[in-house]
C-alpha cells in the first residue's frame, strides 16, 4: 500500500472513531444527499421542461405555463432555471388571447442584463425584438436584431432574426422601406456560413421572400435570380413540396415572359421530375416539350402513370403551343 | 281474462325478461374474460374506422388473420380486433375516445379537428424514413421458389424495386397528402384511392343503342341520352338517361367546370406560378376581365344544364343513395360516382333477380371534341389526376401500449401483395407503388395527364352560398341565364368584399400560432444538445415555409388588389361591380392605399 492509501485509511478510521470524525461523516452524507437531491432536482427539472415546451409548441399556454414553473421551483441548475424562464416569458409573449408582452419584455430584459450567454442570449435578443417591434418600438427592435445578426452568425436563430427583421418592412412591398429592407437582407445574408443543400440555414427562406418582393416591385429578373438560388438549395423535402414546386414553376413562367425559354424549359422539366404529383405537372410536362427541354424517350423514361403512347404523340404534335 | 290469470301472464313476462337480462350480463362478463384472458396470452392492438363499404371489412380482416397467423409461427401471439364505427357516429366516437384516453392504438384519419394530430398521434415521420421490412422478407420467400404464378411474379418485381425505398417512398403519392406541414410530421399510411369516373349500364345500352361501348364525347353522350328519351316516348318506358342527385351533379359541375375554364384560371393567375387563387380570381373580376356574362361562364353552365335535361325528374330532392339505387336496379343508364361504390353497386347488382342484373362498364367523363359547335372552342381537356392522394389513412394514437407493433402492423399492410389483397376485397384502387388493382378498376386508375384549376365566382364560403343559391334553380330551369346574371351581379359585390375581408384578415390571425411554432424551433436551437438543435434548424426552415406567405400575406393582396383597380381605372371600368365592392372593404377595413 502507497503512502496515499495508508493515510486514507488511517483518516477513515479516525472518522469511524472519533466525534470530530462523525461530524465529518455528517457533513459528507448530507453533501452527497444535497448532490442526490440536485440531481433528481435537475432530472425533474428537465422532465418538466421538455413535457412544457411540447405543450409550447402545440399551444397549450396553460399547461406551458404551468410546467415551466414546475421546472423553474425543481431546477437546482441555473441553466435549467434560466430556459424555464425563457419559456415562461415565451408563453406570455406568444400566448393568442390575454397575452402578457410587458412581462415577456420585463424577463428577457433582465436576463440581458444579468449577463446572459451563448444561444440563449441570442434567442433573448430576437425574442426582445420581436415584442418591441409588435409595440412599435422599431428602433429598438433593430437594435437588437442586429446584435443577434452581427454577434451569433453562425446560429440559424440570427438567421431567423434577420428575416423577421425584413418581413416586418415589408408591410408595403412597393415602399422605399421595403426597397431598404431588401437591400439589408441581400447585404446581411452574406454574413452567415455559404448555403448548401445539406445545410442551407434559412437560405430558401431568405430567397422566397427576395422572389416574391421583387416579383411585386417589377423586378422580375431579379425574382427570378432569387428563385434561382432558392432551387440550387431547396429541394421537395428539405423545404416544403407545395412552395418548391410553386417557385420552379414561377422560375419557369417568369423565364418565359424574359424571352429566355431554354431556361424555362430547365425549370418545367425539373417541375414534372421533382413534382410529379402536384396537379400542374402535366401543364410542366407540356410546355417542357413544346420548349425542346425533354426529348420523347426521356419523357417514356419518366413513367408518368396514364400518359399513354398516342398521349405522347399529341405532346410531341404540338410542340409549337402557347402557354 | 281474470285478474289472476293477468298477474301470471305479467310475472311470466318479467321473468323471461329477467332471463334475457342475465343471459346478455352473463355473455357480457364471458366476454369480458375471454378479453382479459387474450390480452394475458396475446398482445392486442385495436384498429378502428368508418369504411363500411362491402368488402373493406373482410379485405383488413385478411390481412389481421394472416398477420396474427404470421406473428404465431414467429412465436409472437398477437391479436389485432377491428372496431368498424358507421360514418355519422365516428367523429363522436374518436372525440370521445381521445378525449378520455380511451382510444383504440390505431384509428383512421379524418372527421376530426386537425389539433388532434400533435395532441393524440405519433409522428411516424422516423419509421417512415426507414424501408418497410416486410417487402424485403416477402422478395426473399418468393427468390427461394421456383413455382411462382404469373401474379406473384408480377408482385416480385414490385418488391425487388421497392425493397431499399423509404417506407414512405413505396406509396404512390410519397404519402404527401398525409404530411402535415404545420408541424411538420407524417401521421399515418394510406392503404387506398379514389377518383370518379362514370358507370353505365351495359345491358341497356345494347337494347337501347344497339352498342355497349360508351360514349367518347360530350356530344354523343348527349345523343345517347336522347336516345334512350326516344325510347321511352316510342315504348312508353321510364329509363332514366343519367342517374343523378345533388352529389353527382357536384362531381360532374366540378370536373366540366374545370375542362371548360382551366385555361382562363391559368390566365388569370397573376403571381406566375399557374395557379390562380381565390383573390387571383376576385381580382380579375374587378378589372373586367371575369364578369358573369362571361362567354365561357355561360358555356358552362349551358353544358351542365344540358346534361341535367336528363336527370331524373326532381333530382334535387332525391340523395346520393337514391341515385345509386335507380341504377343498381337497371332503371338508368349512367351514374356518376367514385371508385368507394364501385365494389357496392356491382354487389347490388349482383342482388338483383335474375332478370335484372346486368353488365357494368365504366368509362372516363366524356371530353369535348374540338369539333363541338358550341363548346368546343372552350375545353381544354380531361382533368388531371396527378394530385390524387392516399385515402383511407391510418395513424397510431399516443395511448397506445404497442407502438412498435402498431408500425409493423401497418408495414405488414402495405407491401404491394398485402395492399392488393386489402384492395381487390374491397373493389378499390390501392395506394402502393407496384400493388394489383382487381381489372375492373383499371379504368379508375388515376391518369397523370390533363389540366387543373376552375375560373369560378367562390372566392370564399359566402360567395359559393351565393353561386349554389343560384346555380340549383338555374339547373333545374326555374330561371334563365340573364336572371341568373342579374342576381348574381346584384348580389356578389357585397359577398366577395365580405370573403375578401375575411381572407385578408385571416392571413393575420394565422400568425400568432406558427410565429410561437417557430419561436418553439428557435428554443430548441438555442437549449438542445447538437442532434436536437440540427433537427429543430431543418425545421426552422420548413416552419418559415408556410410562415413567410402569411407574413407577406396583406401585403401581396395589397399589390394585386392595386394593380386590378388602377388596371380597371385605366380601362374605364368603374363598373357597379368595382364600386359597391370598394365600399364595402373600406366600410370593413378602413381607407388604405387601394382603398378608397
Amino acid at each position: 500500500m502507497n503512502d496515499h492509501g495508508a493515510k486514507r485509511k488511517l483518516h477513515f478510521r479516525s472518522l469511524r472513531r472519533g466525534a470530530a470524525g462523525r461530524g465529518r461523516l455528517r457533513v459528507a452524507l448530507a453533501a452527497c444527499g444535497f448532490a442526490l437531491a440536485s440531481a433528481a432536482g435537475a432530472a425533474e427539472s428537465r422532465m418538466a421542461l421538455d413535457e412544457a415546451w411540447r405543450e409550447f409548441f402545440f399551444q397549450m399556454y396553460d399547461s406551458a405555463e404551468r410546467l415551466f414553473a414546475q421546472a423553474q421551483r425543481a431546477g437546482a441548475d441555473a441553466a435549467l432555471r434560466r430556459e424555464a424562464e425563457i419559456g415562461a416569458a415565451m408563453v406570455a409573449q406568444f400566448r393568442e388571447t390575454g397575452g402578457n408582452a410587458d412581462r415577456a419584455i420585463a424577463a428577457y430584459e433582465r436576463l440581458l442584463r444579468e449577463g446572459i450567454q451563448g444561444p440563449p442570449r441570442a434567442l433573448c435578443l430576437c425574442l426582445l425584438a420581436e415584442a418591441y417591434a409588435l409595440q412599435g418600438r422599431d428602433a429598438d427592435a433593430d437594435r437588437l436584431w442586429d446584435e443577434a445578426i452581427a454577434g451569433y452568425p453562425e446560429l440559424p436563430i440570427a438567421q431567423d432574426a434577420l428575416l423577421r427583421r425584413t418581413v416586418r418592412d415589408l408591410r408595403d412591398l412597393r415602399s422605399e422601406r421595403a426597397g431598404a429592407a431588401i437591400r439589408y437582407l441581400e447585404e446581411r445574408r452574406k454574413l452567415f456560413p455559404p448555403p448548401t443543400p445539406e445545410a442551407p440555414g434559412l437560405a430558401p427562406a431568405f430567397d422566397f421572400v427576395l422572389g416574391e418582393a421583387y416579383f411585386w416591385r417589377g423586378d422580375l429578373a431579379a425574382a427570378r435570380a432569387a428563385w434561382k438560388r432558392y432551387i440550387a438549395t431547396a429541394s421537395p423535402r428539405v423545404t416544403s413540396y407545395s412552395q418548391y414546386a410553386g417557385v420552379t414553376l414561377r422560375a419557369a413562367r417568369v423565364s418565359e415572359q424574359l424571352g429566355e425559354p431554354a431556361e424555362a424549359g430547365r425549370y418545367y422539366r425539373r417541375f414534372v421530375e421533382q413534382t410529379p404529383n402536384d396537379a400542374r405537372a402535366y401543364f410542366a410536362l407540356e410546355r417542357a416539350v413544346a420548349l425542346g427541354a425533354l426529348n420523347r424517350e426521356e419523357v417514356v423514361a419518366l413513367r408518368l402513370y396514364g400518359l399513354s403512347e398516342a398521349d405522347i404523340d399529341r405532346l410531341f404534335a404540338g410542340r409549337e403551343s402557347s402557354p | 281474462m281474470s285478474r289472476g290469470a293477468g298477474e301470471r301472464s305479467r310475472s311470466w313476462v318479467n321473468g323471461i325478461g329477467l332471463l334475457i337480462l342475465a343471459a346478455c350480463y352473463a355473455a357480457a362478463l364471458v366476454n369480458v374474460a375471454r378479453k382479459r384472458h387474450e390480452e394475458t396470452t396475446h398482445e392486442v392492438i385495436r384498429i378502428t374506422h368508418w369504411q363500411l363499404e362491402l368488402g373493406v371489412r373482410e379485405g383488413l380482416q385478411e390481412l389481421i388473420r394472416r398477420y396474427e397467423e404470421k406473428k404465431a409461427r414467429e412465436g409472437r401471439p398477437v391479436r389485432v380486433i377491428q372496431i368498424p364505427v358507421t360514418e355519422r357516429a365516428y367523429a363522436q366516437y374518436i372525440t370521445t375516445q381521445m378525449v378520455g384516453g380511451t382510444a383504440p392504438d390505431m384509428v383512421a384519419l379524418g372527421m376530426f379537428p386537425r389539433e388532434f394530430f400533435g395532441r393524440y398521434f405519433l409522428p411516424m415521420s422516423e419509421a417512415l424514413q426507414r424501408p418497410n421490412p416486410y417487402i424485403a422478407e416477402r422478395l426473399r420467400e418468393w427468390d427461394a421458389r421456383a413455382d411462382l404464378t404469373d401474379e406473384e411474379r408480377r408482385l416480385a418485381a414490385a418488391h425487388r424495386e421497392l425493397r431499399d425505398a423509404k417506407w414512405m417512398d413505396t406509396f404512390t403519392d410519397g404519402l404527401r397528402t398525409l404530411y402535415n406541414e404545420e408541424l411538420q410530421e407524417y401521421f399515418g399510411v394510406g392503404f387506398s384511392q379514389f377518383t370518379i369516373r362514370i358507370f353505365y349500364n351495359k345491358d341497356l345500352y345494347r337494347r337501347v343503342l344497339g352498342r355497349d361501348t360508351p360514349p367518347e364525347t360530350y356530344r354523343q353522350m348527349l345523343e345517347d341520352c336522347e336516345r334512350i328519351e326516344a325510347w321511352n316516348r316510342e315504348r312508353n318506358d321510364t329509363l332514366v338517361p343519367i342517374a343523378s342527385s345533388r352529389y353527382q351533379m357536384n362531381l360532374l359541375r366540378s370536373r366540366y367546370t374545370s375542362g371548360m375554364t382551366a385555361d382562363l384560371f391559368r390566365e388569370f393567375d397573376v403571381t406566375a406560378d399557374a395557379w390562380a387563387t381565390n383573390v387571383e380570381l376576385l381580382a380579375a373580376t374587378i378589372r373586367g376581365d371575369w364578369t358573369p356574362e362571361h362567354p365561357r361562364h355561360r358555356a358552362t353552365l349551358d353544358l351542365l344544364r344540358g346534361m341535367a335535361r336528363f336527370f331524373p325528374r326532381g333530382f334535387m330532392a332525391l340523395d346520393r343513395m337514391d341515385a345509386g339505387f335507380s341504377f343498381v336496379q337497371g332503371r338508368a343508364a349512367m351514374i356518376t360516382s367514385g371508385s368507394w361504390d364501385a365494389r357496392s353497386f356491382l354487389k347490388n347488382i349482383e342482388n338483383q333477380p335474375a332478370d335484372r342484373r346486368f353488365e357494368v362498364g365504366i368509362f372516363d367523363f366524356p371530353v369535348i371534341g374540338a369539333d363541338d359547335p358550341e363548346f368546343g372552342r372552350y375545353f381544354a381537356g380531361r382533368v388531371s389526376e396527378s394530385s390524387t392522394g392516399t385515402a383511407f389513412s391510418i395513424g397510431i394514437t399516443r395511448y397506445t401500449k404497442n407502438q412498435d407493433l402498431c408500425v409493423d402492423f401497418l408495414q405488414f399492410c402495405t407491401t404491394p401483395e398485402s395492399n392488393s389483397i386489402l384492395n381487390r376485397y374491397a373493389e378499390w384502387i390501392p395506394a402502393v407503388r407496384g400493388a394489383i388493382a382487381s381489372e375492373m378498376l383499371e379504368a379508375f386508375t388515376p391518369n397523370f395527364v390533363g389540366y387543373y384549376g376552375q375560373a369560378n365566382f367562390d372566392f370564399g364560403p359566402r360567395s359559393t352560398v351565393l353561386n349554389d343559391q343560384l346555380f340549383w334553380p338555374f339547373i333545374s330551369g326555374e330561371i334563365d341565364f340573364d336572371a341568373f346574371v342579374r342576381q348574381l351581379r346584384e348580389q356578389l359585390p357585397a359577398v366577395a368584399a365580405l370573403d375578401f375581408v375575411r381572407l385578408y384578415r385571416e392571413q393575420a390571425e394565422g400568425l400568432p400560432g406558427r410565429r410561437a411554432r417557430r419561436a418553439a424551433y428557435l428554443a430548441d436551437i438555442a437549449f438542445g444538445d447538437a442532434a436536437k438543435a440540427e433537427d429543430a434548424a431543418a425545421r426552422l426552415l420548413r416552419a418559415w415555409d408556410g410562415l413567410a406567405p402569411i407574413e407577406l400575406g396583406q401585403a401581396w393582396m395589397d399589390c394585386l388588389m392595386e394593380d386590378a383597380a388602377r388596371t380597371a381605372a385605366a380601362r374605364g371600368r368603374l363598373s357597379p361591380f368595382n364600386e359597391a365592392f370598394f365600399n364595402e372593404v373600406v366600410r370593413e377595413l378602413g381607407p388604405g392605399p387601394w382603398r378608397r
